[in-house]
């Protein structure tokens, strides 16, 4: 019984912790931050089967825009407005996992509990099956990492602690570009749910931060638990060409996205 | 129980590197059943990770005679791929030693870094692990 209540209570075991920003770097960043603020309008893709994802992260950047048009009544995700994705044949699911995870830091900016308690309700009730196809090959679970993210976002917003809320799987280095991008996302996002975070998440955006040292997002999470937050605030500035995961039929709204939500995740450091 | 993540491919012989440091292979009797120190479940979905359902609170024996060496090239893959400390299997390799003979608890000795994803029953069920 005491190793379990340690483990209950360990967020700080094996964890690291936020550095602050200092002032003037930030200072700097958000004129750059404002300028490009101003050349992204609303939804980055209305017709890429990716579009949930690059919505959400925009409207972290904070883009003015309307991620309720990507979920039903019935509190169901999909991957753009006209939800057909799945029924047009363009892609294999209705929503995905990296669609909500996008979403997620949408919700969590906007602080929109109604729209994360209408989905998490959804998730509930089809046992954390929220797309189709709906059964065997393919089928849109929602992965252990991400029940414990939308978990823990549950309790920061207010809506009370869900039992899965606890769950937390160490993340698997991958060499694809897309999955390093949703692992840093993930964790990121973690980050700012949780005052401490597993040593390990963070080590390995930081070695995803040092295979590819133009990724300004990786080189920002990283920064913001192990230094260097200035080095990652002037590669942002210079703004070296997108990562390869930044592409779909609108690739430069969804580089700007990718640049404003970078932007806006260290400014928000400094409150 | 706890339920503690670990790498599928090295689950079963973790667990079974367990064991035998209260039973060596040379000292097993044919009649002994058991091969491991507990159980391993899987997910259907999570390829990379089991979980090993470890007693909290239940000691086992270190025989005089066991070796550890199997259970430490497990481990020392473990700080090959980053998962725990250089740091952190030293002091595992420490605590064996010093309690050749004795009683120990497996569950105390999971590295500082690897507790934060240490679940518990009903999180692993809901993780989707077959409990």
């Amino acid at each position: 019984m005491r190793l379990l209540f340690l483990i209950a209570f360990c967020i700080a075991c094996g964890s690291k912790e936020k550095l602050a920003p200092q002032a003037d770097d930030l200072e700097i960043l958000r004129s750059y931050y404002e300028d490009n603020l101003a050349k992204l309008k609303g939804i980055p893709s209305k017709t890429d089967c990716d579009g949930l994802l690059w919505a959400g992260l925009a409207k972290a950047g904070g883009v003015e825009l309307d991620l309720d048009a990507f979920q039903s009544d019935s509190g169901e995700l999909h991957r753009r407005p006209s939800k057909d994705c799945y029924e047009t044949g363009d892609s294999r699911s209705s929503v995905s996992n990296d669609m909500i995870v996008g979403w997620a830091w949408g919700v969590y900016y906007s602080k929109d509990a109604k729209a994360l308690e209408k989905f998490l309700q959804f998730a509930e009730d089809n046992k954390m099956i929220v797309g189709k196809p709906k059964n065997g090959v393919g089928e849109v679970l929602v992965k252990p990492n991400v029940q414990g993210l939308l978990g823990r976002l549950s309790y920061h917003l207010k809506l009370g602690s869900r039992p899965y809320g606890g769950i937390r799987l160490p993340y698997q280095e991958s060499n694809k570009d897309y999955v390093k991008h949703i692992q840093t996302l993930m964790i990121a996002l973690d980050g700012e749910l949780s005052d401490k975070m597993p040593e390990l998440d963070i080590k390995l955006v930081c070695k995803y931060a040092k295979e590819d040292k133009d990724d300004y997002l990786m080189a920002a999470v990283c920064s913001v638990y192990n230094g260097g937050i200035t080095d990652a605030i002037n590669l942002l500035i210079e703004e070296p060409e997108p990562p390869s995961y930044v592409r779909g039929d609108q690739k430069e709204r969804y580089r700007l996205a990718h640049w404003l939500f970078t932007a806006n995740y260290l400014l928000n450091q400094g409150d | 129980m706890i339920y503690i993540p670990i790498a599928r491919a090295v689950a079963e012989s973790f667990s079974e590197s367990l064991f035998k440091l209260a039973i060596p292979s040379h000292l097993r009797s044919p009649s002994t059943v058991t091969s491991k120190y507990c159980d391993v479940i899987h997910h259907d979905d999570v390829n990379q990770f089991s979980l090993l359902v470890m007693p909290e609170d239940v000691t086992l024996p270190i025989h005089v005679a066991a070796d550890p060496s199997e259970l430490i090239a497990l481990l020392n893959q473990f700080v090959v791929d980053e998962k725990i400390t250089q740091q952190e299997l030293d002091d595992i390799i420490a605590a064996l030693q010093a309690l050749s003979g004795q009683r120990f608890n497996p569950a105390q000795l999971i590295p500082q870094s690897w507790l934060p994803y240490v679940m518990t029953r009903e999180q692993a069920e809901l993780a989707g692990y077959v409990v």
